[in-house]
């Protein structure tokens, strides 16, 4: 099972992080590798808006049902193409979904894919 | 995106691409720029990160997401000390404004300008003190822009 971390991270710390790797890059100290697996988020609540129910819902249907297409997984989760198109282009963005051109004759046809199976949610306290 | 290419050429910091709108586009550490096609573009985009140009040897960089979707990048890049970059560190702050894809504030030190930054189209050589303030100018200047209705 391959797992996507959402982290909850303040810019603050973000910040911080930033400028001890900087000053161990600087000084020839060994710096960790970031998991590349991981997206983080400013807040709880940047979290929860970038995961709404119709993003959450759009992953699942390319997990289980495998649309051929972006055409085709608008159909299956009954919503407009246009929207669908823009979620999948966030959700991309951020690594969560993946689109592979397959070429149909002369159609290029967008066939999406999942790259995680789940999100674990990291809050440090 | 480049999966394929990165397999053939090895890691490249400037790759080309198609947008979705069909035209071709350059993402390489200042962003994505959108470029007329030229012959055989694949061949001219392509600019190895090893070597002196500052290549980069190990990379760490952070992805945040604010509550408005804007995205913040965060990277440093360990690279040969040389000359041109004399700390050994290469970097690149960028704040994202949902749903476009060339930074709206950019801080970066690459060859041969030294520290600098872009608000928008306008660009500005930067005065380094320290990595500490230099993060936070970027912030402080970031979050405005992301307060900021456009």
């Amino acid at each position: 099972m391959k797992t996507v971390t959402f982290s909850i991270r303040p810019l603050n710390e973000v910040a911080d992080d930033f400028a001890k790797t900087y000053d161990a890059v600087r000084t020839g100290r060994r710096i960790s590798k970031a998991s590349r697996d991981e997206v983080g988020f400013t807040s709880i609540e940047a979290a929860r808006n970038f995961l709404t129910r119709e993003r959450l819902s759009l992953m699942r249907t390319i997990r289980t049902r495998h649309p051929g297409s972006l055409y085709e997984l608008a159909k299956m989760v009954n919503r407009d193409f246009k929207n669908v198109q823009e979620d999948i282009r966030i959700l991309e963005r951020h690594g969560l979904v993946r689109i592979s051109k397959e070429s149909h004759g002369k159609r290029t046809v967008k066939v999406p894919q999942v790259l995680f199976d789940e999100i674990a949610l990291k809050i440090a306290i | 995106m480049s999966a394929a290419l990165n397999w053939l050429f090895g890691e490249i910091s400037i790759v080309c691409y198609t947008t979705e709108r069909g035209e071709t586009a350059l993402f390489g550490p200042e962003g994505v720029f959108p470029i007329p096609l030229l012959g055989n573009a694949r061949t001219w985009c392509m600019m190895p990160r090893k070597g002196t140009k500052g290549g980069a040897g190990q990379t760490n960089s952070a992805a945040e997401v604010d509550e408005r979707e804007n995205l913040y990048e965060i990277v440093i890049w360990k690279v040969d000390r040389s000359t041109l970059y004399p700390e050994a560190v290469r970097y690149r702050l960028a704040f994202i404004r949902s749903g476009e894809q060339r930074p709206a504030l950019l801080y970066d030190n690459h060859h041969p300008k030294g520290h600098h930054r872009h608000v928008g189209t306008y660009e500005e050589p930067y005065s380094f003190v320290t990595a500490r303030q230099l993060v936070a100018d970027f912030l402080a200047q970031a979050t405005v822009l992301a307060g900021e209705v456009k």
